[in-house]
C-alpha cells in the first residue's frame, strides 16, 4: 500500500507522522504507528528522526505490512505499520492540491465530528469521542499570526499559532509543523527571530493557505489528575496555490 | 495605571492558580513568587496562562511575551518586566480592588450567605414512571434523561420547606427575628393561597417582615433573588425560598400530558441573602438579569381538566429555545462581570429535562461535568432546580459560578456568585 507523506510534526524529540492513501476514487487519512511499539503503554512513541533522515513531505512511502489498529476516537486513522520504504519521488503540486481538497473540513459541520471543547485559550476533545484527528481548513494567510517564547529551564522554544477558527473564534494554537519550524530554526535561535522567519514564511505563501488540524494523544500534565484531553494543533501550513514540502 | 509590584505579582499568581485549576492541576495553593513558571505550567499551560492574561491586559499573547522579552523565568521576574513594560491588567478580576483605575467599581448585589434543600424520602426510579406511562423500561431516561425523581406522598413539603428554611438561617447565623423579608417561588405550590405568609410563621419571622409570592416558573427562584436585591438596602435580610409539589396536581399516565408530568419532581431549597458577608459559607452575588419572551407562552402551557391539571409541553421547541437563552444568559452575565464563560468554575442550569444541561455545556463549549444540575436524579424541579443544583454539587471548585434558568413564559434569569468587589474598565 502507497501513502503520500501530508503531515510531519514534532512530538518532544520525535515526530508524528500521517499520510493519505488511495480510497473509493479519493484519499483516506493515516496515522503511522510503529508495530514494534504495539506493546507499550502508549501507541503514539512516535517515529525517530534517524529513520526519516533526508525525506519530506508529499513523498510516496510503502507501507509494509499495514493492519488497521482498534480506533480509539478521535484516534481513529491509526494503522500499525513494519516500517515505511520510500519510493524516492513526490507527487506534483496539482495533487497535492487535491490531497488537501479531499481532507478540508466541511463548512457547518464540527471539524472533528463533534464540539470542541473549550479551555481558557484553546480547544480540545475528550478521549474517545469525536470522528476523526485530523482535518484541513483554508484560511486567509493575513489572518495568521505566529508568536513564540521560552520557559527558563525548557529546551525548546514554544511556538504558537494565532488563527481564527469557526466557530471558536481567535485561538493561539501550539504550532507543531516540522519542515517550517526547522525553517525557522535555521533562521533564527531567537523565540522573535523564529516567529519573525515563520510570518514570513506565510506571507509567501498567498493569499489563503491550508491549515493542518490536529488532535493530539490524550496528555496532561504530570501534576494533573484524571485523563488527559485530546489538544487542539496545528500540525502543518501549506500554500493553497502550491502546497510546499 | 498605579499598580504596585505587590499587587501584580499577587495578580500574576492568581491567574496561574486558576489555569492550574482549569486543567485539573493537583493544587490548591497559591504558587510562590520564586517559582520558576517551567515548574509550574506545561506548554499548553501556558498558553492558557498567556492568553488570560493579555485579555485582561487587552493585549494579544504576543504582547505579553514581548514585555517578558520572550523568556519566563519567575512569577516575580515576569511581574517586573510587566510593570517596566507598563502591561498591567486593566480588568483586575483576580487581584485586589486597590487595582482601581478609573473604571467602573462594581459591588456584588447581595450575598449569598447560606442554602439548604429538603428532598422527599420516596424515590420513583424512572422504570416505575416507564410503566405508568406504558412505555418500555428506560423509556424515560433516553427521552429525557431523567433516572428518578422524589415525591412527597404523605410527608409535608411545608414543613420540609421551613425546615429547609431554619437549616438556612443557622448556617447563616441569622436569627429569625434578623430577616426582613420572605420570598417563595413555586410553579406547583403545595398550598394554593398565602403560602408565603404560612412559611413565615413556620418560621417564627416578626409580623414586619415582608411575605411575598414570586411566579415565574422555572425562572422564579433568580426572579425572587433579583427582587431581594432590590429589597436587601431596606430589609437587611432577605430569605428565599422555592418549594415544589407538582407530584400533587399532575398525574403520570399514558399520553404526552401524562409523559410531560413525569418530568417533575418533588422538592424544596432555602437560601438566605444578606447585604454584606454573613456565615462561614458566604460568597458574593452579582445583579440579576431578568427577561422574558411572551409572545413564547404557547411553548408551556398548564391547563385545568376537572379537578387537576395538565401540562402540555411543545418538548423539541421549548427544550432548544431554553439552551440556547441559557448559553447567552451565562456568556451575557459572565461579559458583564469582566469574565468569558470559559474563566467560570462552574455552571448552575436549569434543568427542564436531564439532558438540557449538556445541552448548554455543549453550546457552551465547556465541559459536561462543569455544568451542574440536579434534574437526571430528581427530575425537574421547577423554581427550586437551581439552589438544589447548588447546594448538591459539593465539594464546589473555587472560582465563579453562572446561574441561569429559563421558564415558562417564557422567562429567563441569570446571576454570577463568586466574584468578590472589583474594578474593571469592561
Amino acid at each position: 500500500m502507497e501513502m503520500i507523506l501530508l503531515d510531519w510534526t514534532r512530538m518532544g524529540h520525535s515526530y508524528c507522522l500521517a499520510g493519505v492513501v488511495a480510497a473509493r476514487g479519493g484519499f483516506r487519512v493515516v496515522r503511522l504507528l510503529l508495530a514494534r511499539h504495539r506493546d507499550a503503554s502508549v501507541r503514539n512513541v512516535g517515529w525517530s528522526p534517524f529513520l526519516l533522515d533526508g525525506q519530506t513531505r508529499w513523498e510516496v512511502f510503502e507501507l509494509v505490512h499495514p493492519e488497521p489498529a482498534d480506533a480509539e476516537p478521535p484516534h481513529v486513522e491509526d494503522v500499525w505499520v513494519q516500517t515505511l520504504k520510500a519510493r524516492h519521488r513526490s507527487i506534483p503540486p496539482g495533487q497535492r492540491r487535491e490531497v488537501l481538497a479531499a481532507t478540508m473540513a466541511v463548512p457547518g459541520t464540527p471539524v472533528f465530528g463533534t464540539s470542541l471543547t473549550l479551555s481558557l485559550a484553546s480547544a480540545y476533545l475528550e478521549p474517545g469521542t469525536g470522528r476523526r484527528s485530523l482535518a484541513t481548513l483554508s484560511v486567509p494567510a493575513s489572518g495568521l499570526r505566529f508568536h513564540a517564547s521560552q520557559r527558563e529551564g525548557v529546551a525548546d522554544i514554544e511556538v504558537r499559532l494565532s488563527l481564527h477558527i469557526p466557530p471558536l473564534g481567535d485561538r493561539p494554537l501550539p504550532f507543531k509543523d516540522h519542515h517550517l519550524l526547522a525553517r525557522a530554526e535555521q533562521a533564527s535561535l531567537t523565540p522573535e527571530g523564529q516567529a519573525k522567519a515563520l510570518d514570513l514564511a506565510v506571507r509567501q505563501m498567498g493569499e489563503r493557505v491550508a491549515v493542518r488540524l490536529g488532535l493530539a494523544r490524550p496528555f496532561q500534565p504530570t501534576a494533573c489528575r484524571g485523563p488527559g484531553k485530546c489538544w487542539l494543533m496545528v500540525d502543518g501550513l501549506f500554500s493553497l496555490s502550491n502546497p510546499q514540502a | 495605571m498605579a499598580t504596585s509590584l505587590d499587587d501584580l505579582t499577587a495578580y500574576l499568581l492568581g491567574r496561574i492558580l486558576l489555569v492550574q485549576q482549569r486543567l485539573g492541576y493537583d493544587t490548591e495553593e497559591s504558587p510562590e513568587p520564586g517559582a520558576r513558571f517551567a515548574d509550574l505550567l506545561d506548554s499548553m499551560s501556558m498558553v492558557e496562562f498567556l492568553t488570560v492574561v493579555a485579555r485582561d491586559c487587552d493585549v494579544t499573547p504576543a504582547v505579553i511575551e514581548e514585555a517578558a522579552g520572550r523568556q519566563f523565568g519567575t512569577v516575580a521576574q515576569l511581574a517586573e518586566r510587566l510593570a517596566a513594560a507598563g502591561v498591567v491588567p486593566a480588568a483586575a478580576q483576580a487581584a485586589t480592588p486597590t487595582l482601581a483605575s478609573g473604571g467602573t467599581t462594581i459591588l456584588p448585589a447581595c450575598w449569598l450567605a447560606a442554602t439548604a434543600v429538603r428532598l422527599p424520602d420516596t424515590v420513583q426510579p424512572s422504570v416505575i414512571l416507564d410503566e405508568a406511562l406504558q412505555r418500555p423500561a428506560g423509556w424515560l431516561e433516553r427521552h429525557a434523561g431523567i433516572r428518578q425523581r422524589r415525591i412527597w406522598r404523605e410527608q409535608d413539603p411545608l414543613a420540609a420547606a421551613a425546615d429547609a428554611g431554619q437549616e438556612a438561617l443557622d448556617r447563616a447565623g441569622v436569627l429569625p427575628e434578623e430577616v426582613g423579608g420572605l420570598l417563595v417561588a413555586s410553579e406547583a405550590p403545595p398550598q394554593l393561597l398565602g403560602l408565603a405568609a404560612a412559611l413565615h410563621h413556620r418560621l417564627g419571622f416578626g409580623p414586619g417582615a415582608a411575605a411575598v409570592e414570586v411566579g415565574g416558573a422555572c425562572t422564579g427562584f433568580l426572579a425572587a433573588v433579583g427582587l431581594a436585591q432590590g429589597l436587601l438596602a431596606r430589609l437587611g435580610v432577605v430569605v428565599v425560598l422555592a418549594v415544589e409539589a407538582p407530584s400533587r396536581f399532575l398525574t403520570v399516565q399514558p399520553g404526552p400530558a401524562g409523559e410531560a408530568a413525569a418530568l417533575f419532581g418533588d422538592g424544596a431549597a432555602a437560601t438566605v441573602l444578606a447585604g454584606q458577608s454573613t456565615g462561614a459559607g458566604a460568597v458574593p452575588m452579582s445583579a440579576t438579569i431578568l427577561g422574558a419572551d411572551g409572545s413564547a407562552a404557547g411553548l408551556v402551557r398548564i391547563e385545568r381538566t376537572g379537578d387537576a391539571a395538565e401540562v402540555h409541553l411543545e418538548g423539541r421547541a421549548l427544550a432548544g429555545r431554553a439552551v440556547r437563552v441559557m448559553a447567552d444568559l451565562v456568556r451575557d452575565v459572565s461579559r458583564e462581570n469582566g469574565l468569558s464563560a470559559q474563566e467560570l468554575g462552574g455552571v448552575v442550569a436549569h434543568g427542564g429535562n436531564g439532558r438540557m444541561p449538556a445541552l448548554v455545556a455543549r453550546e457552551l463549549c465547556l465541559p459536561v461535568e462543569q455544568v451542574w444540575s440536579a434534574t437526571p436524579e430528581l427530575g425537574n424541579l421547577g423554581a427550586a432546580s437551581l439552589p438544589v443544583a447548588w447546594a448538591l454539587h459539593q465539594p464546589r471548585p473555587r472560582g465563579p459560578v453562572a446561574w441561569a434558568a429559563a421558564g415558562a413564559g417564557l422567562t429567563w434569569a441569570a446571576a454570577l456568585t463568586g466574584l468578590a468587589e472589583r474594578t474593571t474598565s469592561r
